[in-house]
């Protein structure tokens, strides 16, 4: 599914990320844990393609196919999602206008018929019962006054409408108190199955009770550092990021 | 059929021509006394200027900038220039003055009044003196504010200027006490004007003042200032007018501010039939600062201007412009806030607000902030409001027991402190407070 | 809302052989190039116009040679363009069967555009009720619906129609609001205005369906001067639409059209105006120079005037549509947005002049600005000393796409009676990096995803549209902003 292969990536010409290899299969969740400034964010945007991340070494491969040229959306289309950290606010544009422009955008790749208003309302008013939401987001503008837990949640929405094969999920868990935090997991494992993958980067292992990884990596200075299961995620609750960091070195 | 072509439009100047040959006879009065005319330099720089004057004339409402303002009042006056005699009362002088040590230097009659001053010592690095004092910086002094046709009064005051002040501070140096510029209006042509150029991280704070002579008679004050805010430096720059009711005031600050500078700027004017201060700031360097703030009290027929251009030339700049308006019985205040940011200066951050108070049914205020922005990365907006006193706000205060002319002049006063806050706290921010007290305790229709 | 072939054709089809004021027993239904006494008095004659209509024309030919004379074109708007030379202009042009036909093949990159924009047949507009007014060229082509409106009164026809046949109402109104001297182009129009639309709604009464004029213009170096007039008598309500193309020259073509509207005690008049003249190329060659007066007089109390713009075309746009509030208790309002892209110059505003008791006026302006383009608002808001209780909110936002463009502000306020309130807010911002990245992680190009931006930029403006016509604006940001990003 996603093959990281020696990445080493650039801000402002600042090496952020440092040699990283990963590999997630179909049907795998990955967390990515570390301190902060380790390169978390960096990771993410660098797998979403933002500018301004650049790319001086190695590949990342997804479906087999190379996404270092692609542009944001084709990576998007191509089935990447990313749950954002601070979604930004966009003023006037309605949820539900920008979200059937994305949902059909990525269905014209795929081949398929733009989804009728009707069908789209209907979809979409179901997920959202599943995440609790008020059907009042749909007509509010993009993330505009929502709260943090909010705006967590329409990320999560967002995702289960667009049914990507692999969701990154970048602090998902920021923000939000426990009840939002379980809705949310049990909207990312709706979506989990043999096709479908994630990264979860978190902070704390708090999340990951709730969306139980089948990898964990330790994210430092731009490295992974240490690979273990789940409980990998219980030792650095445990014993804290200096201590595996200081192991690792 | 011939093409139609544009005919050059017709001298409409006619009446004018009097008028600038009577100021011309002015100049020819005075120039034997005026600083420098000794020096062929400056003698020619003089007529020099005078003859774009003459070319350009007043400026009238067919410029842009001019559109609300009219000097015609000007051309029905004579001007002569002003007396060699005569100085300020003694009470009149103490209370105008700030109530704190400063460098103060008093012009009556357009010309340094020795006897009122106070320069005392200087610290190393400063110049301080009166430009009918500064031989050898004369031709900097009276050197051209610009070409366009806006700066013809600017002219006029080169030709004529027969005093101001000198302010020059070395790298590095801070003077701790404020400078004071103190003028009487006198009921004649009066052109001052004054050089104030900080080195590179110098601080300093400059008092202008420009009060009642007390001759209620029509007198004519044209003041024209270059101020340049070296690299880092710090300037605080007040200003107030408060010259008597029949006074015309104009005057002109050109003002540059270089890299990491800051520039903060407080602006009152109370006094006058007919004012405008008019100010233009160019930022220079990049991460410099400037703190715009303007106050009109207008009552009577006064018609008071505030306007000012501020030029975002470079990146990374921010500005602030607050402008206030009390305006009572038939008083007209105008601002014009024009702010230009150039191509290329992105990261600008420019934010301007007008409020204004209408407090009897023939105040009037006509206002123009105009935002030209030219690069995309910036932040910039301005904000106008008009209306009368609060009402909800009035009918409070009333309702804790205040009488509605009470409540109301403590609405007054607060809305004018905004302004007034931005003054350095201590003597000189007492100063200006008291400055625009005075005017509100005065009896006004609305009162 | 633009148009396009298929549009005329259908029109052409329900109004049969031209029967409004054509006349094709000509050699050229193209006066030739140039403007002197002959040539207002020719316009009037093949108008068949009486005696003070001529009159009217040739006075304001006088007035206009005289401002030609004195001051020339107007200067102090934010536009920069070679000086006009008024004789290189045709001022009559009537479109002949063969031009008609001829649509068929028009350019195709313009057609691709209308593809683009998916707009609508006329025909499902006008089944949808839709009354329409073309005019082509500078004539009037046909007028649709005219017999159901007839039957209630309401009086929708040619401009030319209206002089023959309702003469009481044009010499009582026309002029009236915009006054023959009135401006430089506004002048220049009222000597050659050659046709345009009439509408006339009587007291009490609803129009029950929006009216419509759509202009375009064909022939290469003619100036449009079309002059529209509406009347909305006392309690009477109407909302007009006006959709404005033409096609792709390297010329410069002319368009001074005059605007005036009437609004009598309690009546409302809702205008609304979606302008996609041609722009011009990418280099600023050719284009529409779109010089328009358009002001409305809120004549009665409790009346309502509403301009609502969506202006995307043209070279040049100079225009501000005004409201003159002089019954007490009298709404004017207006909503715009201005799109220029390219070398595209735009400097467009409104006028809201408060003279009557407890008047209210709304300006919402939105400003984007592309490529090379400038694009100024430039507004007055004036309280006159009997104007007690006035109130006005204006708010002005620039959207900027790129460093090369400029977004400029330019409000006038007077303000003379102190019971008035009168609050200005203006802002200039850019599309984001970060809004840009969340809606292409989203899957949209980003093509797609700065016409989402600004279709929320101007959602204010756009929701003041009737629906369909909302749809097809949006459309045509998005169009109009291609190759602005990247």
């Amino acid at each position: 599914m996603l093959e990281i292969k020696n990445l080493h990536a650039t801000v402002d010409g600042k090496e952020i990320l440092r040699g990283i290899n990963l590999t997630i299969k179909a049907g795998e969740v990955h967390a990515v844990m570390g301190p902060n400034g380790s390169g978390k964010s960096t990771l993410s945007y660098v797998l979403a393609g933002r500018d301004g991340y650049e790319v001086t070494q190695g590949d990342i491969l997804f479906h087999g196919r190379s996404l270092l040229g692609l542009e944001p959306e084709e990576r998007a289309r191509d089935g990447l999602f990313l749950a954002f950290q601070y979604p930004v606010e966009i003023p006037g544009v309605a949820n539900a206008t920008f979200l059937r422009s994305a949902v059909n955008a990525v269905r014209k790749h795929r081949g398929l018929a733009d989804m009728d208003a009707m069908t789209f309302l209907k979809t979409a008013k179901a997920k959202m019962k599943q995440l609790q939401m008020d059907e009042k987001f749909l007509q509010r503008a993009v993330n505009m006054g929502f709260s943090g837990g909010e705006k967590k949640r329409n990320e999560v929405f967002q995702m289960l409408m667009l049914e990507p094969t692999l969701a990154i999920l970048d602090e998902t868990d920021s923000g939000l108190d426990i009840d939002a935090l379980k809705i949310v997991a049990e909207g990312v494992n709706a979506l989990r199955g043999p096709e479908r993958s994630a990264l979860v980067i978190t902070h704390y292992q708090r999340l990951l009770d709730y969306i139980v990884p089948d990898v964990v990596h330790v994210l430092a200075g731009g490295r992974i550092i240490k690979t273990g299961g789940k409980d990998l995620a219980l030792e650095l609750e445990a014993k804290g990021y200096a201590d595996i960091i200081a192991d690792a070195a | 059929m011939p093409t139609l072509s544009r005919m050059r439009r017709k001298d409409q100047v006619m009446s004018a021509v009097p008028f600038i040959d009577q100021l011309a006879g002015v100049y020819q009065a005075a120039a034997a006394g005026l600083p420098g005319a000794r020096t062929p330099a400056v003698a020619a720089r003089r007529t020099a200027a005078l003859e774009v004057f003459r070319r350009l004339g007043l400026p009238n409402h067919k410029l842009e900038s001019w559109k609300f303002t009219g000097l015609n009042a000007l051309e029905r006056q004579s001007w002569s220039p002003p007396a060699n005699e005569g100085g300020v009362d003694a009470a009149r002088l103490k209370a105008a003055t700030l109530d704190a040590d400063s460098y103060r230097l008093v012009f009556v009659n357009g010309r340094f009044d020795a006897a009122a001053s106070r320069i005392g010592t200087l610290p190393r690095g400063v110049t301080l003196l009166p430009l009918s004092a500064a031989n050898t910086a004369l031709s900097d002094v009276l050197a051209a504010a610009g070409t366009d046709r806006a700066v013809s009064l600017s002219e006029l005051n080169a030709a004529l200027a027969s005093d101001g002040v000198v302010l020059l501070l070395d790298d590095g140096v801070v003077l701790e006490q404020p400078v004071e510029i103190l003028a009487f209006g006198v009921p004649a042509l009066v052109n001052l004007r004054h050089l104030i150029r900080l080195g590179r991280n110098a601080r300093a704070t400059v008092l202008e003042s420009y009060r009642d002579g007390g001759i209620a008679a029509p007198g004519w004050t044209n003041v024209f200032a270059h101020v340049a805010v070296g690299e880092g430096a710090r300037l605080s720059h007040i200003r107030l007018q408060g010259e008597n009711a029949s006074a015309y005031h104009a005057a002109l600050g050109q003002v540059s501010i270089g890299a990491g500078a800051r520039y903060a700027h407080a602006s009152v004017q109370a006094g006058a039939a007919l004012a405008r201060h008019e100010l233009h700031v160019t930022f220079a360097g990049g991460a410099a600062e400037a703190d715009i703030q303007g106050l009109v009290l207008a009552r009577g027929k006064a018609h008071l201007d505030h306007t000012l251009f501020l030029h975002h030339a470079v990146p990374d700049c921010r500005s602030n412009q607050l402008f206030k308006h009390v305006v009572d019985d038939a008083g007209h205040a105008v601002f014009q806030g024009g702010i230009r940011v150039a191509p290329h200066a992105q990261k600008t951050d420019a934010q301007q607000l007008s409020r204004t108070l209408l407090l009897a049914d023939r105040a009037q205020i006509d206002t123009k902030p105009e935002l030209e922005i030219l690069a995309d990365d910036v932040k910039c907006s301005h904000g106008a409001s008009i209306g009368d006193v609060d009402a909800q706000q009035m009918f409070y205060m009333q309702a804790r027991g205040i009488p509605a002319a009470e409540a109301r002049r403590l609405l007054l006063s607060g809305f004018a402190y905004e302004v007034v806050s931005a003054v350095p706290e201590g003597a000189l921010r007492d100063h200006v407070e008291e400055f625009v007290e005075v005017w509100l305790a005065e009896k006004g229709a609305a009162a | 809302m633009a148009a396009n072939a298929q549009t005329i054709e259908t029109v052409e089809g329900l109004a049969g052989d031209y029967k409004y004021g054509f006349v094709t027993d000509i050699e050229s239904d193209i006066l030739a190039k140039g403007l002197s006494e002959d040539t207002v008095r020719f316009i009037s004659a093949k108008k068949g116009e009486p005696q003070w209509m001529l009159d009217w024309r040739l006075r304001a030919y006088k007035a206009w040679l005289r401002m030609a004379r004195e001051k020339g074109e107007p200067t102090w708007a934010k536009v920069s363009y070679p000086e006009i030379d008024f004789q290189d202009i045709h001022y009559y042009s009537a479109p002949k069967k063969k031009t008609l036909k001829s649509l068929d093949e028009v350019d195709p990159e313009l057609l691709a555009t209308y593809e683009k924009l998916g707009i609508p047949l006329k025909e499902r507009e006008i089944l949808a009720g839709v009354a329409v007014d073309a005019v082509f060229d500078s004539v009037s082509v046909a007028t649709t619906f005219k017999d159901k409106l007839k039957d209630m009164g309401i009086i929708f026809c040619s401009m030319s129609e209206a002089v023959r046949e309702h003469p009481e109402l044009v010499q009582k109104y026309l002029g009236s609001v915009v006054p023959v001297t009135d401006n430089f182009y506004a002048t220049l129009n009222s000597a050659v205005f050659s046709d345009g639309s009439f509408v006339y709604v009587p007291p009490g009464v609803r129009c029950p369906m929006e009216l419509s004029t759509y202009f375009r213009i064909n022939e290469a170096k003619t100036g449009q001067f079309e002059r529209t007039l509406l009347i909305c008598d006392k309690g009477a309500y109407v909302s007009y639409l006006e959709g404005c193309t033409a096609p792709m020259r390297d010329d410069n073509q002319l368009h001074a059209a005059v605007v005036e509207l009437v609004c009598l005690e309690d009546a409302e008049i809702r205008y609304a105006t979606v302008q996609n003249w041609y722009p011009g190329d990418k280099n600023g060659k050719g284009g529409i120079y779109n010089f328009v007066t358009k002001r409305g007089a809120c004549r009665g109390a409790r009346s309502k005037i509403s301009w609502t713009q969506v202006e995307t075309g043209s070279a040049i746009t100079w225009k501000y549509p005004s409201v003159i509030l002089q019954g007490d208790d009298s709404i004017g309002e207006f909503y715009s947005v201005a799109v220029t892209n390219n070398a595209q110059q735009a400097d467009t505003g409104t006028k809201m002049i408060h003279m009557g008791k407890n008047t209210k006026s709304t300006i919402i302006s939105k400003g984007i600005s592309a490529g090379k383009a400038q694009n100024t608002y430039r507004g007055l808001v004036r309280v006159m000393p009997g104007a007690a209780g006035a109130r006005n909110y204006s708010q002005c936002d620039s959207l900027l796409i790129g460093d090369r463009c400029g977004g400029h502000t330019v409000p006038y306020i007077e303000v003379k009676n102190r019971s008035a309130k009168v609050e200005h807010e203006a802002t200039t911002s850019r599309i984001s990096d970060d809004q840009l990245f969340y809606c292409r992680q989203r899957g949209l190009s980003e093509e797609d995803a700065v016409s989402t931006i600004v279709n929320g930029f101007c959602k204010e403006v756009l929701q003041k549209l009737p629906m369909e016509f909302a749809v097809e604006a949006q459309k045509l940001l998005g169009v109009s902003l291609e190759g602005s990003v990247g």
